[in-house]
């Protein structure tokens, strides 16, 4: 049925597909099992390969199966043969599965279906399957049949070794890149607080397990006042951290000289604008400028979530309203500025997105309400103990569930 | 966490029936709901049952609002929950966009 100069075409196209596959393309191996479903004139393929995750698993790699309908779940047969030849390392051929006992589910007496062993050496690296019609060939045909998947066999299992050599090599690389990234963003992160009298500052990051966007930012201005940037760039990843850094560095240079907060945060806007629109990104900024000799906080926003203050006098929490778009938003906006005048014992939280949106295993938020509840309780203390007793009752909110982003919280009190 | 989006086509309108959360597990779904819109004149999207909307699912608002804009359809935004249309205008996604493009639902 297959003379040797279209066994050899065909083994000649798999291994050209194969050679793609080194560059961690397991699309190729779909093309492969199809490529041989039409060739060979067969119902179905499939490629499996070992996973060593808590023990010896498989995992199909590619499918590929002809339109013609079956009564019954093919992949769980395909599963099935290649279960076998994992756990026996034998090739299989069954002509006719419909007596075999360990094809329970797949009572059919019309199809056959050969399951070969792709070893490296002496490792079992995946199983490659076929199956098909009974009655479209003679017995002796699909014995010549086992021989030629046989020879495709052996090719796959050099590109297979190949392609989970590059994947493994590919992945770990990833994985170092990405704490990488986390590292420098870290480093990004405010490490030793301007010192300033007659104020106590906290502050504090919790990392997710993925690459973030938050941003904070504490720093003295050239006459001593101290400036406060907080933001989060939307997404996560490398893009994130990227934008992250962007907006530190045209946060430090809008802000140098004292520039008043809207200025700076228009500036900011009109820097990062053309790109970030362009990506369809955006970075929320909220700019505060504390003047310690007369108490006064100014501050300028970009959709960032409103900074809560807490009034000693009054002991009440209200946050610090002032709307503004996202940076990237719109093109050379001048944003607003507004100001709050702090006294002895008043409180500023600046926070992101995660710590209102964590959740407990309820899949319930903390919230804005409780948070400002927490500050209130927690008034007491100074800035670092503040931020210190936050994280303790965030924690026994979550309890142990995970938490998917970033959270960032900066505590700014007047002591005197 | 998931969303649902329910396509319903009256006359050149499209109608969005969104139920969910909007975040960066879901987002794509948004985005991919305005493809092939052919003859569409306008979307609507309704977010009575949308519960959740965080800062990467406004990213996706913003730029499904854009693409429509682009290719000269009108979409709005309606019944968004107090608390949802809270965080949308935090980030200032009326100022951006138009306060006529997003509608809250009345309690």
């Amino acid at each position: 049925m297959f003379n040797e100069f279209r066994q050899t075409q065909l083994l000649y196209r798999v291994c050209s597909l194969l050679i793609k596959a080194q560059q961690d393309n397991d699309e190729v191996f779909n093309q492969i099992v199809a490529l041989l479903c039409q060739e060979l004139r067969v119902t179905g393929s499939s490629i499996w390969i070992a996973t060593h995750q808590g023990g010896i698993g498989q995992q199909r790699l590619a499918f590929f199966q002809a339109g013609e309908k079956l009564s019954y779940s093919l992949p769980n047969l395909d599963y099935q043969a290649a279960a076998l030849v994992f756990e026996q390392g034998n090739g299989l051929v069954l002509h006719n599965i419909h007596n075999d006992e360990n094809f329970h589910e797949a009572k059919r007496n019309d199809l056959w279906v050969t399951a070969y062993p792709l070893k490296n050496k002496s490792e079992l690296i995946g199983v490659f399957c076929i199956w098909d019609n009974c009655n479209k060939r003679t017995h002796q045909e699909r014995e010549n049949f086992v021989s030629l998947v046989q020879k495709v066999g052996s090719e796959l299992t050099n590109g297979l070794y190949n392609y989970k050599q590059y994947s493994q090599a590919n992945h770990k690389r990833i994985v170092k890149e990405l704490e990488t990234a986390r590292r420098i963003q870290f480093d990004l992160m405010p490490k030793e607080l301007p010192v300033l009298q007659g104020i106590s500052l906290g502050v504090r990051t919790i990392p997710a397990n993925e690459v973030g966007g938050d941003y904070l930012d504490i720093f003295l201005t050239n006459s001593k006042h101290l400036g406060i940037a907080i933001g989060d760039v939307m997404g996560k990843g490398i893009p994130a951290a990227l934008w992250m850094a962007m907006t530190k560095v045209a946060m430090r240079t809008a802000a140098k000289d004292d520039t008043q907060p809207h200025i700076a945060v228009s500036q900011v806007n009109s820097v990062l604008f053309p790109d970030l629109s362009r990506q369809g990104i955006f970075v929320t900024l909220l700019y505060a400028l504390y003047d310690p000799y007369n108490k006064t906080l100014l501050f300028s926003n970009a959709g960032h979530l409103p900074p809560l203050l807490f009034r000693s006098k009054t002991q009440k929490v209200e946050p610090l309203q002032l709307k503004g778009a996202y940076i990237g938003g719109v093109e050379n906006k001048i944003y607003q500025i507004s100001g709050v005048r702090l006294q002895k014992g008043d409180i500023v939280l600046f926070y992101t997105d995660g710590l209102i949106e964590a959740l407990n295993s309820a899949q319930k938020q903390l919230g804005v309400e409780k948070v400002a509840e927490l500050l209130n309780s927690n008034a007491l203390y100074d800035a670092s103990q503040i931020i210190d007793r936050l994280i303790v009752d965030l924690g026994q909110f979550t309890g142990d569930y995970h938490q998917t982003d970033d959270i960032t919280l900066a505590v700014l009190k007047v002591e005197e | 966490m998931s969303l649902e989006i329910e396509r319903k086509k009256e006359n050149d309108i499209m109608i969005l029936q969104m139920s969910g959360v909007l975040d960066i597990s879901t987002v794509e779904l948004l985005q991919n709901s305005i493809n092939h819109l052919g003859e569409i004149k306008k979307v609507i999207c309704d977010f009575e049952n949308i519960r959740f909307v965080d800062s990467t699912g406004v990213g996706g608002i913003a730029s499904v609002i854009r693409a429509c804009r682009k290719n000269e359809i009108t979409i709005k935004i309606n019944n968004i929950l107090p608390e949802v249309f809270e965080v949308l205008d935090i980030l200032g996604l009326p100022e951006i966009f138009g306060e006529e493009t997003f509608e809250v639902k009345q309690v």
